[in-house]
């Protein structure tokens, strides 16, 4: 063939495959090209060009009747076409769309020698027996011949349908996706998706939905607005009926698609169609449920007869309802998710309820009430339908003059949350408006676009913790201005550490000028030098012993001023019954010291002023005593004796006053001293007996009686008790005087058998000014009544006791105790 | 023999004129002063006792009694604080005073004291 080819100068259509060897055996003699040795050049390079192109190409040459040829790669897009029409007629091969396409551009061409590119063009090609949809990009441009005219037409072309339907098929997969985000149930996102499918006949001609309900039952949820009216398929569909043309049973045992043939008898009628032509085939299938893959449904899908019904194709079926399966898998998803926060709000709403603090939502710009929690209710003392929907004004019109509204409002306007402790609030509650005090807090409510809708109100009251501590400050408070006005100060100390604390009083006092600067070791430095072991350490000591402390000491400022403090505490134990703390006041006692030296001074000088004349009188008295003796006048003399023991009466009184000036004033000085008591004894008594016609009868221990005491103070009350006895014993002739030794005490009674004092009234015999006589027989008894309340000072301030023991009638019975000391 | 003299210091006239009487009964020759100024003067004629009272207007008895004592020249000079003041006793020991004698006194008390210091 080769060789012929050669011989005949046919070489331009040496190789060019199938089409190559069609055009050399051509019987070229019945063409209007004529044979091909007497082609034109351009018309012999051009087809060589085309035949050994691997690039589906054709030319059409020729003006009138137009020839066409094409190449190897061209036959795929010829079908049927091949090989019948190359080296024929154009017009014929493409007379399906030769006016209507081809022509114009056939014009423009050989006319105007323009060249066209056309992309994705839509081409219907029955080259597989069916007219089928194509997409073609073609370039068509004019061949020169050696006339310089347009001897034809030369076409690269390549088919696109592949990429075309790809794209549209994935256009569509993207709709139904986006479709399922716009829609809330299942029944939604099913009537969306087919909206969506209707525009895409040409892949779906036609389609249904059908979902297996709880029975088991297949139920016609949702199908391409084409079928409406038309109803080729049921509501429910019967798997038990005879006519099951459909063949779901076969979909759902075999869980695989199921190819229906011989649609076209069951869909009689499209409106929509591509070319007008119906299915003849259609594809069950199985719609599985994405979590376990257990059929749920049946998606039934039109074939297209204008496509190949190819892998493609059939999975681009499956796509479609895998993601039918998914959206509504995912709604379903979404309800139970709405269902569970259904759930959690009512749970939160629960939580809300019964919250222990108030919970109250105010809602939009005008702040209505959507939701409180009972503790709001009884907090604000309203009733829900008294706040419900209503707003802040109407619920608090109290608080909108106390810019509580403004407040929420801000936090509304500005969306910056707002709190507040201890806020008082004059609140309308109960029948009256009274102050009370919140802890709350408004948070602003934002909507999942982050836009405020409303203020969220957190809050419960305080009003009782805050009364009892303004309570505590009050008193504190007070107690505070007492000790400023006592000038006190209050303290604590730790006995281990020796820390101290205390008001701030006490830097006045001790002369610091600030609280830091104090502590236990310059307080002690404060302290005079001549107190500080006598007095202080002492106090200490003591209070180690019996839990009191209580001194007073002079303390030294830094200018050399001297001034006076009380000091007063109590210790504490701990449960070991160690001492561990202790606590009390010093108080500032330099304007009391003062005063009371001032007034000793001043007691001092009455008595000196007092005695100053009776000194003088009872040394004139004596004086003139003694001249009478001298004289021989005894009888004047005696009378200066009676005068002189009136004056000595005085002095005694004089004597008394000052004592209890000083009692009064604590400043009794007691010089203690060691000595024998019964010593004591025996020379008072043998001193007052000298005064007395009564034998004063003394039963004692032989031993001595040793005491530390103020010998003479001690004695004064002896003379008090035997003196008393004497007075009040007008008809006795004796009394009885009586020491003796107890295991730590000794113990002295003096005892009379006169009048006796009644039981009512013995409890007021130690008091100051106290006459057991207030009768007419008083003025018998002389006395300031001050005897017995100095005697019993006397021996209380030596750590001793007095008491009596009496009956009117009977006589008296005076004891008294001081301790004794054997060391 | 010459007399013993007893230098009498108080604010009371009355005081001063019954000690004088009592005194020179007893053979005493006796000066008075109601303050006592007089014996921080420089003294020409030097007492055989001071009877000093403590409390005179113008004057302190003790500072008085003080002075002297820490005087070479008149610390021999026995003195006595007869006084009404309480604190008899400690004034007396803190003024180096020789004796005391509390107001009012027996006479008795103040013949016997003189007595003791003049012998």
């Amino acid at each position: 063939m080769e060789d012929t080819a050669k011989l005949n100068n046919l070489s331009f259509l040496k190789g060019g495959g199938d089409c190559g060897e069609l055009l050399r055996n051509f019987d070229w003699s019945k063409s209007v090209l004529g044979p091909p040795q007497l082609w034109p050049q351009s018309l012999k390079t051009s087809v060589s060009i085309i035949l050994h192109s691997k690039y589906p190409m054709f030319l059409w040459w020729g003006r009138d009747t137009i020839i066409n040829i094409h190449n190897d790669a061209y036959v795929a897009l010829m079908g049927t076409k091949h090989p019948y029409f190359l080296g024929r007629r154009a017009d014929e091969l493409w007379s399906e769309i030769w006016e209507e396409n081809l022509l114009p551009m056939k014009n423009m061409i050989f006319d105007d020698a323009e060249s066209i590119y056309g992309q994705d063009l839509m081409l219907v090609l029955e080259r597989k027996g069916f007219r089928e949809e194509g997409y073609y990009n073609f370039s068509y441009s004019p061949i020169i011949n050696e006339y310089g005219d347009v001897g034809g037409l030369f076409c690269a072309c390549h088919e696109e349908t592949k990429k075309v339907l790809q794209q549209r098929r994935m256009q569509l997969s993207t709709e139904i996706n986006s479709a399922s985000w716009v829609s809330n149930s299942i029944a939604e996102v099913i009537n969306a998706s087919y909206k969506i499918i209707d525009k895409y006949y040409s892949d779906i001609p036609f389609s249904a939905l059908y979902i297996l309900n709880a029975k088991g039952v297949a139920q016609l949820v949702g199908s391409t607005a084409e079928l409406q009216g038309h109803e080729p398929f049921d509501e429910y569909y019967d798997f038990s009926a005879e006519d099951n043309f459909w063949q779901f049973g076969k979909v759902i045992k075999s869980r695989m698609p199921v190819f229906i043939e011989g649609v076209g008898d069951k869909i009689t009628r499209l409106h929509h169609t591509l070319l007008g032509d119906l299915p003849r085939t259609a594809v069950c299938i199985p719609v599985f449920k994405p979590a376990d893959h257990q059929p749920i449904g049946i998606m039934v899908f039109g074939v297209s007869p204008n496509l190949v019904f190819n892998d493609e194709y059939q999975q681009f079926f499956q796509l479609i309802a895998s993601k039918i399966s998914l959206i509504m898998g995912s709604i379903n998803a979404r309800e139970q998710e709405k269902l569970l926060i259904k759930a959690s709000e009512e749970n939160l709403n629960n939580i809300l309820f019964q919250a222990p603090v108030s919970i109250a939502i105010f809602k939009d710009k005008e702040l209505r009430i959507e939701l409180v929690n009972n503790k709001s209710l009884v907090m604000w003392d309203r009733t829900l339908e008294q706040v419900k929907g209503k707003t802040f004004a109407e619920v608090f019109p109290e608080l909108v003059s106390q810019g509580h509204k403004e407040i929420v409002e801000e936090v509304y306007d500005r969306g910056i949350s707002f709190s507040a402790n201890e806020s008082p609030v004059d609140i309308f509650r109960r029948g009256e408006l009274s102050t009370a005090y919140f802890n709350f807090v408004h948070e602003p409510l934002r909507d999942i676009h982050h836009q405020i809708i409303g203020v969220v109100t957190v809050g419960f009251e305080v009003t009782d913790q805050v009364l009892a501590r303004k309570k505590v400050e009050e008193s504190e408070h007070r107690l505070n201005m007492a000790l400023d006005y006592t000038n006190t100060a209050s303290w604590e100390m730790d006995l281990h550490t020796k820390n101290i604390i205390f008001t701030n009083q006490m830097a006045r006092i001790l002369g610091f000028e600030k609280a830091a600067d104090l502590n236990f070791y310059k307080m002690r430095e404060r302290i005079h030098p001549d107190d500080r072991r006598d007095v202080v350490e002492k106090a200490f000591n003591a209070a180690m012993l019996n839990g009191d402390y209580n001194y007073d000491a002079r303390i030294v400022l830094p200018d050399g001023t001297i001034k006076w403090i009380h000091t007063q505490g109590k210790v504490l134990f701990d449960e070991q019954h160690m001492p561990s703390k202790m606590i009390g006041t010093v108080k500032d006692i330099t304007d009391t010291k003062n005063e009371q030296n001032r007034k000793d001074e001043f007691m001092g000088v009455i008595t000196h002023e007092l005695k100053t004349p009776v000194t003088s009188v009872k040394a004139f008295a004596q004086y003139l005593q003694e001249r009478f003796l001298k004289t021989g006048d005894e009888k004047s003399a005696a009378l200066l004796g009676k005068m002189g023991n009136q004056i000595n009466k005085l002095t005694l009184l004089i004597q008394d006053l000052v004592d209890l000036t000083m009692i009064e004033g604590t400043v009794l000085k007691l010089q203690p001293q060691h000595f024998d008591f019964n010593e004591l004894l025996a020379d008072t008594v043998e001193e007052l007996q000298r005064t007395t016609t009564k034998k004063i009868k003394v039963v004692s221990d032989r031993q001595a009686l040793n005491v530390n005491a103020d010998r003479d103070r001690t004695g004064q009350v002896l003379i008090n008790l035997i003196s008393n006895a004497i007075k009040y014993s007008p008809e006795a002739d004796h009394l009885e005087v009586n020491s003796f030794s107890g295991n730590e005490h000794l113990i002295c009674s003096v005892k009379d058998f006169g009048i006796g004092i009644a039981r009512e009234k013995q409890k007021n015999l130690f008091e100051r000014f106290y006459r057991v006589l207030e009768d007419e027989r008083s003025n018998s008894f002389p006395g300031l009544g001050l005897g017995l309340y100095i005697s019993a000072e006397i021996i209380r301030r030596q750590n001793g006791a007095i008491w009596v023991e009496s009956e009117r009638g009977e006589g008296s019975v005076f004891y008294f105790s001081l301790p004794l000391n054997n060391s | 023999m010459l007399k013993k003299r007893v230098y009498v210091a108080d604010d009371d006239p009355a005081i001063l004129e019954i000690i004088t009487m009592i005194l020179e009964d007893e053979g005493y020759e006796v000066e008075t002063s109601v303050d006592g100024r007089s014996l921080q003067d420089e003294l020409t004629i030097q007492p055989d006792l001071v009877l000093l009272d403590i409390r005179m207007s113008g004057s302190d008895g003790g500072e008085i009694c003080r002075k002297l004592k820490s005087n070479v020249r008149t610390r021999a000079i026995p003195i006595i604080l007869v006084s009404a003041n309480k604190d008899i006793v400690s004034i007396a020991n803190n003024c180096f005073a020789n004796d005391f004698l509390p107001k009012p006194f027996e006479i008795s008390d103040l013949i016997q004291l003189t007595h003791k210091y003049t012998s």
